[in-house]
């Protein structure tokens, strides 16, 4: 079965629970913080599935609703994954990332950024509209939060966390120090020759 | 989803995929929690994500939940 193919059944639920959402959970408690909202979702799924056993609704029922609510989970840490990007983005604009991989870090850097907020827009835009869900239970934008989503892993494993840019964080930071005794200097120096031409 | 983005998965998690999927979600956060030296926090995102969150921003620990009950039950002091 693949996220294409809605699950019908327990068993295609429970796949697509075990190889998708638990797999996106187990990144976001990797940080040892787990959104409610999160939970909020997945509490939702096994209320819908107890309504089989307990109320006689129809599997194919349950379990519509139970995947709709496990998507909206995952939605929550696509949103949370990529808002923790754009942090980390931030932080790299403020150093010099000019001269990584000989000038190429940057513009790679600048267009998967591009793409990313692109693929966003569009899956935001996507989930907001209702309309386009063939009903109610479905979550369209998904499928095109995905992408995304891994984009946003690309930009934290091998832009933010890549090997040079400890090397131009400390050289960003030596640039500052040197222009900061530099504008000293210079403070002093006039500071000198104000008080020289006052006659002091 | 692609063979590339479980690949990523696995790197964040220090796991493969059959590992993340094995492990129950309980032994997942006593495992954590003891690798990070602290309890596992819950933390609100609403209105970033989330469709209306009741809990308002008194999140609160299983400690201080824990707490309160033994002051009630006059368990400490």
């Amino acid at each position: 079965m693949t996220e294409e193919k809605a699950p019908k059944t327990f068993p295609e639920l429970f796949y697509f629970y075990q190889n998708r959402v638990k797999l996106f959970y187990a990144a976001v408690q990797a940080e040892n913080e787990l959104p409610t909202e999160i939970l909020f979702e997945l509490n939702a799924s096994l209320d819908h599935l107890s309504r089989h056993y307990i109320y006689g609704e129809d599997e194919a029922q349950v379990v519509s609703k139970a995947f709709s609510h496990m998507k909206r989970a995952c939605l929550d840490v696509f949103k949370i994954t990529l808002r923790e990007t754009l942090v980390k983005v931030e932080e790299l604009k403020k150093i010099d990332i000019s001269l990584i991989d000989n000038g190429d870090f940057e513009p790679q850097l600048k267009q998967l950024i591009h793409k990313i907020k692109e693929g966003a827009t569009e899956a935001r835009q996507l989930e907001g509209d209702t309309l386009s869900a063939a009903d109610d239970d479905e979550v369209p934008a998904f499928k095109r939060w995905i992408p995304v989503y891994e984009d946003c892993l690309t930009v934290q494993q091998d832009f933010y966390l890549h090997k040079s840019v400890d090397w131009a964080k400390k050289k960003s930071k030596w640039i500052s120090v040197k222009a900061l005794v530099i504008s000293s200097v210079i403070s002093a120096l006039i500071g000198a020759g104000i008080t020289w031409a006052l006659g002091g | 989803m692609t063979k590339t983005l479980i690949q990523r998965l696995e790197r964040l998690t220090g796991q493969s995929h059959e590992e993340i999927s094995q492990e129950t979600l309980s032994a997942k956060r006593r495992r954590i929690s003891q690798q990070k030296g602290k309890p596992m926090k819950f933390t609100r995102n609403y209105p970033l994500i989330g469709r209306g969150c009741v809990l308002g921003d008194n999140l609160r620990s299983t400690a201080e939940l824990n707490r309160e009950i033994d002051e009630l039950l006059q368990l400490q002091g």
